[in-house]
């Protein structure tokens, strides 16, 4: 962009020169014109008299000359008036030139103007161009932040109400764990009663075969229909000997039916049944 | 995420469930002898040994069963088909025995007993034994007591087994000993030795071929070994002075024996093999009545070291021996039982003689016989019983007692019986 304008400057520039250097050079040469000229006109015609001024865009005011000699009818008349006329014509083939010069140097500047112009409205372009990309891919990206904020936001709330809910079951659950855990004991209190009743009946049918072992440790599960039928006992963990594990199977089967609980309710259909000689094997 | 977190709420939930199953505990459990009917056998008439009562008495004097007597039985059958298991169950008879005495097609007499869980309405056992000889019915009978004894209890029966004592009769020049042998329940009992001059001590050798026992030769004492397989009797010591209370080492190959011939009488250890006799006690007092541990290790003997005599503990290859008795006035004749962890011995307090079992762990004594002259207690294989002496109304009998001191027996014999000793179960 910089080097864009520079070269408006630049070309501005040169064009201030150039038109100042023209103007200039109007002075010069109606300075040098006042003697010189009528030299060159002495001494000969010849051309090379421009080239060493200056250009003249305008050949200055083509005004009388005030030395203008006075045209002579005679020959030498004639010839100055033809050396006149020739030195006219240079002159004025001279300034076309120059007019020419001016012209096509114009041109050229209107040219490279108009190419500066051109670069110029080029590099606009280009820059506008370029902004717009910048702009657009700055959008771009803007929207893009968007989003992907939009999304974290969306991700944040999603977790957040995944915890919730989380938090809201886990509480559920626990509650529920909580409600049954409490529920399950106070079932368990209230089938105490019934329970230490069938402990007893069993144990009171519980024989154990003389010299058996003095330590073990022994599970039989029951299955029984409300009513207490025993529809059957399952030794879960052997006594260690088959006469003891016959003692405690035959001790629940002959406690059949088993004393049913006060309340209906109360009932559970398995009961495990740990047997031990003392409490301290029980351990 | 959301799925483990009620998974694990199931699970916890599921845990409750479990927890929920009840759970009860019961402790103690009565240690009774187990109820058993063995109803009469159905036999052929030839037969004439009733085979039921046989082992009814056998099982009756273990102490671990309560048999149903006879009157109370609510009917017979004689094979399982015809087994009514409610009205043995509302008896509290858990275990029911049926059996026949019959012949087979091909003429010969078989013997076929079934052991029916009532509880259950299952059968334990379920045996065919023929029947050879007749005459040794009683042998079957005791047969089957060891294989309902061995399947409801787990441990050996002892049935099978012979007791050997010293008979003796008579006055005077009359007076007369017998080594005798007899079925564990005093039964067919025959002589083995006989003297005019005492015998004592009869001790079974391990494998149950052999008797050691002490006799007398004009006034002198020796120690014999009998072989029951050639009726050999053989002098094994005669040293001066007492030669007594031998003892089988468990291996068979010693024997530990009283011997004063050196100084008093102390323990000697005598191999069987070589002769060769190593002395294990030496004391001023009197060491005697040796017998082994079940493994071997370790002798007890009586001695009055102490003042009176009292029980010691001394390890088999001799050094200090240990009083293991301390309480009555006096204690003496030990032997260990089976399992090495009691001791039966005989107890003087007050001036009776009784059986006493001394548990070693814990120094208690439990007193299970209440004669006034109780003698010679000696195990039963298992250790169920304890056999000994005792003073009855005809003189000294031979009694068993149930190691519990609930079961209480005398057996038959002719005369005055002293030092019975159980015999080994045959391996």
């Amino acid at each position: 962009m910089n080097r864009e304008y520079r070269y408006l400057g630049a070309s501005i520039f040169l064009h201030l020169a150039l038109f100042v250097a023209l103007f200039a050079s109007s002075f010069f040469t109606r300075k040098i014109e006042a003697t010189p000229i009528i030299e060159a006109v002495l001494v000969a015609p010849a051309a090379p008299a421009a080239p060493a001024q200056a250009p003249q865009p305008e050949p200055a005011k083509p005004e009388p000359e005030p030395e203008l000699p006075e045209p002579e009818p005679d020959r030498k008349e004639i010839e100055r008036q033809e050396q006149e006329r020739k030195q006219e014509e240079a002159k004025k083939k001279f300034q076309e030139e120059q007019r020419k010069k001016q012209q096509e140097l114009e041109l050229k500047a209107e040219a490279e103007r108009r190419a500066q112009e051109d670069l110029r409205k080029k590099a606009q372009e280009e820059k506008e161009r370029q902004d717009q990309l910048r702009k657009q891919q700055e959008d771009e990206e803007r929207d893009r932040q968007l989003e992907e904020e939009r999304k974290e936001l969306e991700r944040l709330k999603k977790q957040r109400e995944a915890e919730d809910r989380r938090r809201r079951e886990e509480m559920a659950a626990a509650a529920a764990a909580e409600d049954a855990a409490r529920a399950a004991a106070a079932r368990a209190a209230a089938q105490m009663p019934w329970l230490s009743q069938v402990a007893a009946k069993i144990q009171r049918n519980w024989q154990r075969p003389p010299a058996s072992a003095e330590r073990f440790n022994c599970v039989v599960r029951i299955e029984q229909l409300p009513g207490g039928e025993v529809v059957k006992a399952t030794i879960t963990r052997s006594c260690g000997s088959p006469n003891l594990d016959r003692s405690v199977e035959a001790a629940v089967l002959k406690s059949s039916p088993l004393p049913s609980p006060p309340d209906p309710s109360l009932f559970d259909r398995v009961i495990n049944v740990q047997f031990c000689p003392t409490a301290d094997a029980c351990r | 995420m959301r799925i483990p977190k009620m998974l694990a709420a199931a699970l916890m939930l599921a845990t409750f469930a479990a927890r929920a199953e009840l759970e009860i505990t019961v402790t103690g459990g009565d240690v009774a002898a187990l109820p058993i009917a063995i109803v009469p056998f159905g036999q052929v008439p030839e037969a004439g040994l009733d085979i039921a009562q046989v082992v009814h008495n056998d099982l009756e004097r273990s102490g671990r069963f309560r048999v149903l007597k006879r009157q109370d039985m609510l009917q017979r059958p004689v094979q399982p088909q015809g087994v009514n298991y409610p009205t043995w169950r509302s008896q509290g008879m858990d275990n029911l025995v049926v059996g026949q005495v019959a012949r087979a097609e091909n003429g010969g007499l078989y013997a076929r007993f079934f052991l029916l869980d009532t509880v259950r309405g299952a059968q334990l056992l379920g045996q065919e034994i023929p029947i050879r000889d007749i005459s040794r019915l009683r042998e079957v009978a005791h047969y089957i007591s060891d294989q309902i004894y061995e399947k409801l209890l787990g441990v050996p029966g002892y049935f099978n087994t012979k007791i050997a004592y010293i008979a003796s009769s008579g006055l005077g020049y009359q007076r007369r000993f017998q080594l005798m042998m007899a079925d564990a329940d005093g039964e067919n009992p025959r002589e083995i030795a006989a003297s005019r001059e005492p015998l004592m001590s009869p001790a079974w050798s391990p494998d149950r071929k052999q008797l050691a026992f002490v006799g007398y030769e004009r006034g002198r004492s020796a120690i014999y070994i009998y072989t029951l397989a050639t009726g050999q009797v053989r002098k094994l010591i005669a040293e001066p002075g007492i030669n007594g209370s031998p003892a089988w080492s468990p291996d068979g190959k010693r024997m530990a024996i009283t011997l004063s011939f050196e100084n008093n009488p102390d323990i000697y250890i005598v191999d069987l093999v070589s002769g060769a006799r190593r002395r294990i006690t030496d004391h001023y007092g009197i060491d005697t009545e040796p017998n082994w541990s079940p493994d071997g290790s370790k002798l007890v003997f009586t001695s009055d070291r102490g003042g009176r005599p009292q029980v010691y503990e001394i390890s088999a290859s001799g050094g200090d021996p240990r009083r293991v008795t301390f309480l009555g006035t006096q204690n003496q004749d030990a032997s260990y039982s089976p399992d090495g962890k009691s001791l039966a011995l005989v107890n003087t307090e007050g001036g009776r003689f009784r059986i006493g079992l001394l548990d070693l762990a814990s120094g208690e004594m439990r007193l299970i016989s209440d004669g006034r002259l109780d003698e010679s207690p000696s195990f039963a294989p298992g250790g169920a019983v304890v056999i000994f002496a005792t003073q009855g109304a005809r003189g000294a009998e031979l009694a068993t007692v149930s190691v519990d001191g609930r079961v209480r027996q005398s057996l038959r014999q002719a005369g005055d019986v002293r030092e019975p000793s159980w015999s080994p179960l045959l391996r």
